[in-house]
Protein backbone atom coordinates (compact mmCIF):
# COMPACT_ATOMS: atom_id res chain seq x y z
CA UNK A 1 0.00 0.00 0.00
CA UNK A 2 1.31 3.41 -0.96
CA UNK A 3 1.16 5.54 2.16
CA UNK A 4 3.13 8.65 2.91
CA UNK A 5 3.80 10.78 5.96
CA UNK A 6 1.19 13.40 4.94
CA UNK A 7 -1.66 10.96 5.28
CA UNK A 8 -0.67 10.12 8.86
CA UNK A 9 -0.01 13.77 9.57
CA UNK A 10 -3.48 14.74 8.33
CA UNK A 11 -5.07 12.19 10.66
CA UNK A 12 -3.03 13.45 13.62
CA UNK A 13 -3.78 17.08 12.82
CA UNK A 14 -7.53 16.53 12.81
CA UNK A 15 -7.64 15.89 16.55
CA UNK A 16 -4.94 18.40 17.38
CA UNK A 17 -6.66 21.22 15.49
CA UNK A 18 -9.85 20.60 17.45
CA UNK A 19 -8.09 21.11 20.79
CA UNK A 20 -6.09 24.01 19.43
CA UNK A 21 -9.23 25.84 18.29
CA UNK A 22 -10.97 25.24 21.62
CA UNK A 23 -7.90 26.56 23.43
CA UNK A 24 -7.58 29.62 21.20
CA UNK A 25 -11.22 30.58 21.42
CA UNK A 26 -10.96 31.66 25.02
CA UNK A 27 -11.10 35.07 23.39
CA UNK A 28 -13.17 36.09 20.37
CA UNK A 29 -11.48 35.30 17.05
CA UNK A 30 -12.44 34.92 13.42
CA UNK A 31 -11.15 32.34 10.94
CA UNK A 32 -8.37 34.24 9.22
CA UNK A 33 -7.20 35.60 12.58
CA UNK A 34 -6.81 32.00 13.81
CA UNK A 35 -4.92 30.98 10.67
CA UNK A 36 -2.47 33.85 11.21
CA UNK A 37 -2.13 33.28 14.96
CA UNK A 38 -1.42 29.58 14.53
CA UNK A 39 0.95 30.36 11.64
CA UNK A 40 3.00 32.69 13.85
CA UNK A 41 3.25 29.88 16.40
CA UNK A 42 4.67 27.61 13.70
CA UNK A 43 1.54 25.61 12.98
CA UNK A 44 0.19 25.92 9.48
CA UNK A 45 -3.55 25.31 9.11
CA UNK A 46 -5.35 24.54 5.88
CA UNK A 47 -8.03 27.20 5.65
CA UNK A 48 -10.48 24.91 3.93
CA UNK A 49 -10.17 22.51 6.89
CA UNK A 50 -10.54 25.12 9.60
CA UNK A 51 -13.94 26.52 8.58
CA UNK A 52 -15.76 23.16 8.35
CA UNK A 53 -14.27 22.30 11.75
CA UNK A 54 -15.58 25.55 13.24
CA UNK A 55 -19.00 24.79 11.81
CA UNK A 56 -18.93 21.28 13.32
CA UNK A 57 -17.86 22.57 16.75
CA UNK A 58 -20.65 25.14 16.62
CA UNK A 59 -23.16 22.45 15.67
CA UNK A 60 -22.14 20.49 18.78
CA UNK A 61 -22.56 23.63 20.91
CA UNK A 62 -18.88 23.85 21.87
CA UNK A 63 -18.45 27.30 20.34
CA UNK A 64 -20.81 30.06 19.25
CA UNK A 65 -20.51 32.69 16.58
CA UNK A 66 -21.71 36.13 15.62
CA UNK A 67 -21.14 38.36 12.61
CA UNK A 68 -19.39 41.65 13.20
CA UNK A 69 -20.40 44.17 10.55
CA UNK A 70 -19.05 47.27 12.30
CA UNK A 71 -15.96 47.38 10.06
CA UNK A 72 -15.99 47.50 6.28
CA UNK A 73 -15.93 43.75 5.73
CA UNK A 74 -18.26 41.46 7.75
CA UNK A 75 -16.38 38.92 9.89
CA UNK A 76 -17.70 35.91 11.71
CA UNK A 77 -16.30 35.81 15.25
CA UNK A 78 -16.26 32.68 17.35
CA UNK A 79 -15.95 32.13 21.10
CA UNK A 80 -16.02 29.06 23.32
CA UNK A 81 -19.20 28.17 25.25
CA UNK A 82 -19.48 26.68 28.75
CA UNK A 83 -20.04 23.22 27.20
CA UNK A 84 -16.94 23.84 25.11
CA UNK A 85 -14.91 24.66 28.20
CA UNK A 86 -15.95 21.42 29.89
CA UNK A 87 -15.13 19.45 26.76
CA UNK A 88 -11.81 21.26 26.42
CA UNK A 89 -10.86 20.37 29.99
CA UNK A 90 -11.63 16.70 29.36
CA UNK A 91 -9.76 16.70 26.05
CA UNK A 92 -6.70 18.37 27.58
CA UNK A 93 -6.63 15.74 30.33
CA UNK A 94 -6.71 13.03 27.68
CA UNK A 95 -4.02 14.84 25.75
CA UNK A 96 -1.79 14.97 28.86
CA UNK A 97 -2.22 11.26 29.44
CA UNK A 98 -1.43 10.45 25.83
CA UNK A 99 1.65 12.70 25.85
CA UNK A 100 2.89 11.04 29.06
CA UNK A 101 2.46 7.57 27.57
CA UNK A 102 4.16 8.56 24.33
CA UNK A 103 7.04 10.27 26.15
CA UNK A 104 7.71 7.24 28.30
CA UNK A 105 7.61 4.94 25.27
CA UNK A 106 9.88 7.11 23.14
CA UNK A 107 12.32 7.37 26.04
CA UNK A 108 12.54 3.59 26.02
CA UNK A 109 13.15 3.61 22.26
CA UNK A 110 15.87 6.26 22.52
CA UNK A 111 17.68 4.64 25.45
CA UNK B 1 -17.41 41.67 -6.60
CA UNK B 2 -14.44 40.19 -8.44
CA UNK B 3 -15.46 37.85 -11.28
CA UNK B 4 -13.09 35.03 -10.21
CA UNK B 5 -14.42 35.17 -6.69
CA UNK B 6 -18.04 35.17 -7.86
CA UNK B 7 -17.39 32.16 -10.12
CA UNK B 8 -15.51 30.35 -7.35
CA UNK B 9 -18.30 30.86 -4.82
CA UNK B 10 -20.92 29.82 -7.36
CA UNK B 11 -19.05 26.58 -7.98
CA UNK B 12 -18.77 25.85 -4.26
CA UNK B 13 -22.49 26.61 -3.97
CA UNK B 14 -23.14 24.09 -6.74
CA UNK B 15 -21.29 21.25 -4.94
CA UNK B 16 -22.28 22.16 -1.39
CA UNK B 17 -25.14 20.10 -0.05
CA UNK B 18 -25.90 21.15 3.53
CA UNK B 19 -29.22 21.38 5.32
CA UNK B 20 -28.81 24.98 6.45
CA UNK B 21 -26.39 27.90 6.61
CA UNK B 22 -25.20 27.65 3.01
CA UNK B 23 -25.11 31.42 2.49
CA UNK B 24 -23.23 31.89 5.73
CA UNK B 25 -20.58 29.40 4.62
CA UNK B 26 -20.14 31.23 1.32
CA UNK B 27 -20.02 34.63 3.04
CA UNK B 28 -17.33 33.39 5.40
CA UNK B 29 -15.21 32.01 2.55
CA UNK B 30 -15.64 35.27 0.64
CA UNK B 31 -14.62 37.35 3.65
CA UNK B 32 -11.58 35.12 4.21
CA UNK B 33 -10.37 35.29 0.62
CA UNK B 34 -10.77 39.07 0.38
CA UNK B 35 -9.00 39.69 3.66
CA UNK B 36 -6.15 37.31 2.88
CA UNK B 37 -5.67 38.77 -0.60
CA UNK B 38 -5.56 42.28 0.87
CA UNK B 39 -3.31 41.24 3.74
CA UNK B 40 -0.72 39.59 1.55
CA UNK B 41 -0.45 42.13 -1.25
CA UNK B 42 -1.84 45.35 0.21
CA UNK B 43 -4.99 45.31 -1.92
CA UNK B 44 -7.61 42.79 -3.03
CA UNK B 45 -6.64 42.99 -6.70
CA UNK B 46 -7.71 40.54 -9.37
CA UNK B 47 -4.38 38.70 -9.38
CA UNK B 48 -4.11 38.48 -5.56
CA UNK B 49 -7.68 37.14 -5.33
CA UNK B 50 -6.91 34.61 -8.05
CA UNK B 51 -3.80 33.53 -6.19
CA UNK B 52 -5.63 33.22 -2.85
CA UNK B 53 -8.40 31.19 -4.48
CA UNK B 54 -5.92 28.77 -6.00
CA UNK B 55 -4.41 28.19 -2.54
CA UNK B 56 -7.84 27.71 -0.94
CA UNK B 57 -8.51 24.58 -2.99
CA UNK B 58 -10.82 23.33 -5.71
CA UNK B 59 -14.54 24.10 -5.18
CA UNK B 60 -15.38 20.40 -5.07
CA UNK B 61 -12.78 19.67 -2.36
CA UNK B 62 -13.87 22.70 -0.35
CA UNK B 63 -17.52 21.59 -0.47
CA UNK B 64 -16.58 18.00 0.41
CA UNK B 65 -14.94 19.11 3.66
CA UNK B 66 -18.29 20.47 4.89
CA UNK B 67 -19.91 17.12 4.22
CA UNK B 68 -17.34 14.88 5.92
CA UNK B 69 -19.87 13.49 8.37
CA UNK B 70 -22.61 12.95 5.78
CA UNK B 71 -22.93 9.35 4.61
CA UNK B 72 -25.05 8.13 1.76
CA UNK B 73 -24.58 4.45 2.57
CA UNK B 74 -22.78 3.40 5.74
CA UNK B 75 -19.37 1.76 5.00
CA UNK B 76 -20.44 -1.14 7.22
CA UNK B 77 -23.10 -2.04 4.61
CA UNK B 78 -20.64 -2.14 1.72
CA UNK B 79 -20.38 -5.92 1.60
CA UNK B 80 -24.17 -6.24 1.88
CA UNK B 81 -24.63 -4.08 -1.18
CA UNK B 82 -22.84 -6.72 -3.26
CA UNK B 83 -24.18 -9.69 -1.34
CA UNK B 84 -27.84 -8.70 -1.62
CA UNK B 85 -27.41 -7.49 -5.19
CA UNK B 86 -25.88 -10.87 -6.02
CA UNK B 87 -28.80 -12.63 -4.39
CA UNK B 88 -31.43 -10.55 -6.17
CA UNK B 89 -29.59 -10.83 -9.46
CA UNK B 90 -29.50 -14.64 -9.14
CA UNK B 91 -33.28 -14.64 -8.58
CA UNK B 92 -33.68 -12.33 -11.53
CA UNK B 93 -31.53 -14.55 -13.78
CA UNK B 94 -33.40 -17.68 -12.72
CA UNK B 95 -36.70 -15.99 -13.49
CA UNK B 96 -35.43 -14.96 -16.91
CA UNK B 97 -34.28 -18.52 -17.53
CA UNK B 98 -37.63 -19.90 -16.40
CA UNK B 99 -39.44 -17.43 -18.60
CA UNK B 100 -37.40 -18.67 -21.56
CA UNK B 101 -37.94 -22.35 -20.73
CA UNK B 102 -41.65 -22.16 -19.96
CA UNK B 103 -42.57 -19.43 -22.46
CA UNK B 104 -44.56 -17.43 -19.92
CA UNK B 105 -44.54 -14.32 -17.81
CA UNK B 106 -42.73 -14.63 -14.49
CA UNK B 107 -43.22 -12.35 -11.56
CA UNK B 108 -42.48 -12.00 -7.88
CA UNK B 109 -44.74 -9.30 -6.60
CA UNK B 110 -43.88 -6.44 -6.18
CA UNK B 111 -40.27 -6.39 -7.36
CA UNK B 112 -39.89 -8.65 -10.36
CA UNK B 113 -41.83 -8.97 -13.55
CA UNK B 114 -40.31 -10.84 -16.47
CA UNK B 115 -42.41 -10.79 -19.62
CA UNK B 116 -42.38 -13.65 -22.06
CA UNK B 117 -39.41 -12.89 -24.33
CA UNK B 118 -36.97 -14.41 -26.79
CA UNK B 119 -33.27 -15.16 -26.24
CA UNK B 120 -32.00 -11.89 -27.79
CA UNK B 121 -34.41 -9.84 -25.69
CA UNK B 122 -33.41 -11.79 -22.60
CA UNK B 123 -29.70 -11.09 -23.23
CA UNK B 124 -30.50 -7.40 -23.51
CA UNK B 125 -32.59 -7.58 -20.37
CA UNK B 126 -29.84 -9.07 -18.14
CA UNK B 127 -27.65 -5.92 -17.77
CA UNK B 128 -30.78 -3.89 -17.07
CA UNK B 129 -31.78 -6.40 -14.42
CA UNK B 130 -28.40 -5.94 -12.72
CA UNK B 131 -28.77 -2.14 -12.70
CA UNK B 132 -32.27 -2.51 -11.28
CA UNK B 133 -31.09 -4.88 -8.54
CA UNK B 134 -28.13 -2.77 -7.41
CA UNK B 135 -30.39 0.29 -7.42
CA UNK B 136 -33.01 -1.42 -5.32
CA UNK B 137 -30.48 -2.68 -2.75
CA UNK B 138 -28.66 0.67 -2.74
CA UNK B 139 -31.91 2.51 -2.07
CA UNK B 140 -32.78 0.17 0.78
CA UNK B 141 -29.35 0.56 2.41
CA UNK B 142 -29.55 4.33 1.89
CA UNK B 143 -32.80 4.54 3.86
CA UNK B 144 -31.37 2.33 6.62
CA UNK B 145 -28.25 4.56 6.84
CA UNK B 146 -30.32 7.74 6.99
CA UNK B 147 -32.37 6.37 9.90
CA UNK B 148 -29.06 6.39 11.84
CA UNK B 149 -30.03 3.41 13.93
CA UNK B 150 -27.99 0.27 14.38
CA UNK B 151 -29.25 -2.41 12.09
CA UNK B 152 -28.07 -5.92 11.69
CA UNK B 153 -28.39 -7.10 8.14
CA UNK B 154 -29.88 -10.58 7.60
CA UNK B 155 -27.40 -13.14 6.34
CA UNK B 156 -24.46 -11.87 8.41
CA UNK B 157 -23.20 -15.38 9.01
CA UNK B 158 -23.91 -16.59 5.51
CA UNK B 159 -20.71 -17.82 3.90
CA UNK B 160 -21.27 -19.03 0.36
CA UNK B 161 -17.98 -20.93 0.42
CA UNK B 162 -19.47 -23.22 3.08
CA UNK B 163 -21.39 -26.04 1.42
CA UNK B 164 -24.28 -25.96 3.95
CA UNK B 165 -24.85 -22.24 3.47
CA UNK B 166 -24.85 -22.57 -0.30
CA UNK B 167 -27.41 -25.40 -0.03
CA UNK B 168 -29.63 -23.17 2.17
CA UNK B 169 -29.36 -20.35 -0.31
CA UNK B 170 -30.39 -22.66 -3.16
CA UNK B 171 -33.35 -23.82 -1.08
CA UNK B 172 -34.47 -20.18 -0.65
CA UNK B 173 -34.13 -19.56 -4.38
CA UNK B 174 -36.12 -22.73 -5.16
CA UNK B 175 -38.91 -21.51 -2.88
CA UNK B 176 -38.91 -18.19 -4.70
CA UNK B 177 -39.21 -19.90 -8.05
CA UNK B 178 -41.93 -22.23 -6.86
CA UNK B 179 -43.88 -19.16 -5.76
Amino acid sequence: MDLNIYQFEAEMNRGFLQILVLAALEKKMYGYMMVKTFGKMGYSVEENTLYPLLRRLEKYGLIKSEWDVSEGRPKKFYIITETGKTTRRALLNKWDTQTRILTSLTKEIQS
Amino acid sequence: MNKYLTDYLEQIDHYLSVQEGKNEILDEIKSHILEKAEDETGEASESSIKDTISKYGSPQKVAEKYMDDVQIISPTFKKYLWRYTGLLFSVHCLLILSSLLFFGDMYLFPFFYIPDMGIIQALNYIPMAFVYDIGLVGMLLYFITQRKKTFSCPGQKLDLKRRGDLRNLLKILRHFLWF
